[in-house]
């Protein structure tokens, strides 16, 4: 580990004790009806986990975070390059694409609610509708700011229609994609919460609007810290497969 | 010989606006022909159209051979290494990615390029090794003629007489033909068999010149350059204005810290025409009259090593020049 990443690191680590800090200083101002102290948090965590109370609720959100964010991810995606290569397509999907953004997710819950029931895919849904839009606009960005000399190289060495894809496309789409797609698994870990908190599932979501209806803050503070941390986990995952400057976090 | 090429009559416009007209060529193997001509007079259009990237409105063209191109910049994919880029045309010929990466290796240490450098990406690479990874990618295709749209007017002047020499041991090597798009007299007389220069809105051929290689030394080549830029054809080629729609922004002087104003020294043949300085900054100063294309001399390499200022310099040697005070 080099100096600079060490020097990264201990910052980074300031930040978060700053926050508990924080945290702990509402605590001692407001009383614990306002906010639970930090280490009651940390026992309920290590309850769950010790418990084996976390995991069921965590894969229940993981699942649909994964679902919602695979389908969005993948129909905006296609929709994006599809755009990009017939301008028509692109000018046509782009107003829906503004339109669907600018619908808020909670909308997109009441109707997946009343589409799919209380439980099953409501969450997954509404996370693919929100995130489609943002994939569709960083796959279209990056397709329209392809390079035309890249272009003319490939004709000039007349590569076929999969070298262009993957070789030329695709790399120069990622540019603009990789952003996209790291906002989008962030937006998509806080719709499935939001669904999941509306629509009463067994996710993490669940737990925090059964936490909320028993006014049991410090639950309701462990799951959030459960849902940060997740968060953290994937967001680092995605930054390890495309590089950190695309991190949501960092 | 039978021509490898042949360019009969040859017309092209570009969104509507003439840019060649009436362009005959032939290239015969083994020869290297220079395209010389103003900036923005249509040399890389002409080179487009040879490797076949646009087509022509009027007149034919005929290519018995294969040809490859070396753009004016690299042009290198910037996440792949230099070994995939230099392979990217042979992956592109159904050849296995390694198959590729070793007959690039091959040519990019002819090119002296290291094999550590070689798995590095574009952006670890300098100018000139990117220069070379672009020239291998096309060199590993085998082309018998080879394309270079100025592949060398971003480089030092070091570096680029460098890559001159190798390309030009290379072709000669290999037999190679070679169309060489350029703005440089000093490149244009190191490396040509056959100089032709384009001139005009749209550009016609000027002058087709068939010229000896000069021999590798810097002073032999600046003076067959000055020859060259005042041949009446060819110096009519610069002077001839070209649209503002068709010219590119003029070149600007290259400066050193306490130089005299652009207006500084005036030509001797039509009296009181500011000289124009050949080229990008990085060129050997090549100095000819803007207006009657006079050859005036250069400022290179010989007065910088001497240490002789640079107006001093060229008072001395621009022999058709005259040096006078703007205030």
């Amino acid at each position: 580990m080099n100096r600079a990443r060490t020097r990264h690191l201990i910052f980074a680590a300031c930040g978060i004790a700053g926050l508990i800090a924080l945290w702990q200083w509402g605590y001692v101002w407001g009383g614990p009806f306002v906010l639970p102290p930090p280490q009651d948090t940390a026992v309920f965590l290590w309850q769950l986990v010790a418990d084996g109370k976390l995991w069921q609720p965590a894969l229940v959100t993981f699942g649909n975070v994964l679902l919602g964010f695979g389908a969005g991810a993948a129909i905006g995606l296609a929709l994006g390059l599809l755009g990009g290569f017939i301008d028509e397509i692109g000018a046509a999907l782009q107003p829906v694409s503004t339109i669907i953004l600018g619908i808020p997710p909670i909308a997109w819950i009441v109707l997946a609610i009343l589409w799919f029931g209380p439980r099953g895919f409501a969450p997954a849904f509404t996370v693919a509708v929100g995130i489609a839009p943002v994939v569709f606009a960083g796959a279209l960005a990056g397709m329209r700011a392809a390079s035309p000399d890249l272009d003319e190289l490939a004709e000039a060495f007349k590569l076929g229609w999969r070298q262009k894809l993957f070789e030329i496309r695709l790399p120069q789409v990622a540019v603009a994609l990789l952003p996209a797609l790291a906002t989008a698994l962030g937006l998509a870990w806080k719709i499935s919460i939001m669904a999941e908190v509306l629509s009463g599932g067994t996710g993490i979501g669940g737990k925090i609007a059964d936490a909320r209806a028993q006014l049991d803050l410090t639950a309701t503070m462990g799951w959030i810290a459960v849902v940060v941390i997740l968060l953290l986990v994937t967001d680092r995952l995605l930054a390890r497969l495309t590089g950190p400057q695309q991190s949501v976090v960092a | 010989m039978p021509a490898l090429l042949e360019l009969a009559n040859i017309g092209v416009s570009l969104d509507g606006k003439p840019i060649l007209r009436g362009i005959d060529i032939e290239v015969t193997p083994g020869q290297f022909v220079v395209v010389m001509g103003p900036s923005g007079v249509g040399k890389t259009t002409l080179l487009r159209l040879i490797g076949g990237l646009i087509a022509p409105d009027a007149g034919a063209r005929r290519l018995d051979a294969r040809a490859a191109i070396v753009f004016q910049d690299p042009r290198l994919l910037p996440w792949q290494s230099a070994l995939d880029n230099a392979g990217l045309g042979l992956r592109a010929e159904g050849l296995s990615r390694r198959a590729a990466r070793d007959r690039a290796a091959s040519i990019l240490t002819r090119l002296n390029l290291s094999a550590a450098d070689q798995t590095k990406r574009p952006a670890a690479l300098s100018g000139g090794m990117r220069q070379r990874v672009a020239l291998a990618r096309a060199l590993v295709l085998e082309p018998r003629l080879l394309l270079l749209d100025e592949p060398f007017s971003a480089l030092d002047t070091a570096l680029r007489q460098n890559l001159q020499d190798l390309l030009r041991g290379i072709i000669e090597a290999e037999g190679l033909s070679a169309v060489l798009v350029t703005h440089d007299p000093l490149e244009a007389v190191r490396l040509a068999d056959r100089i032709i220069v384009l001139s005009g809105v749209p550009a016609t051929i000027a002058a087709d010149i068939l010229h000896a290689r000069p021999a590798r030394a810097a002073t032999e080549a600046y003076r067959a350059a000055a020859d060259l830029m005042a041949l009446p054809a060819v110096a009519a080629a610069f002077a001839t204005p070209l649209t503002p729609s068709a010219a590119a922004p003029a070149p600007s002087l290259k400066r050193n810290p306490g130089e005299p104003p652009e207006d500084y020294f005036h030509c001797r043949s039509c009296g009181g025409t500011i000289l124009e300085w050949s080229g990008s900054p990085n060129d050997d100063d090549f100095a000819f009259c803007k207006r009657c294309g006079a050859s005036a001399g250069v400022w290179g390499r010989l007065c910088r090593d001497a240490g002789e200022p640079f107006f001093e310099a060229v008072a001395r040697l621009c022999r058709g020049a005259v040096r006078t005070l703007k205030s």
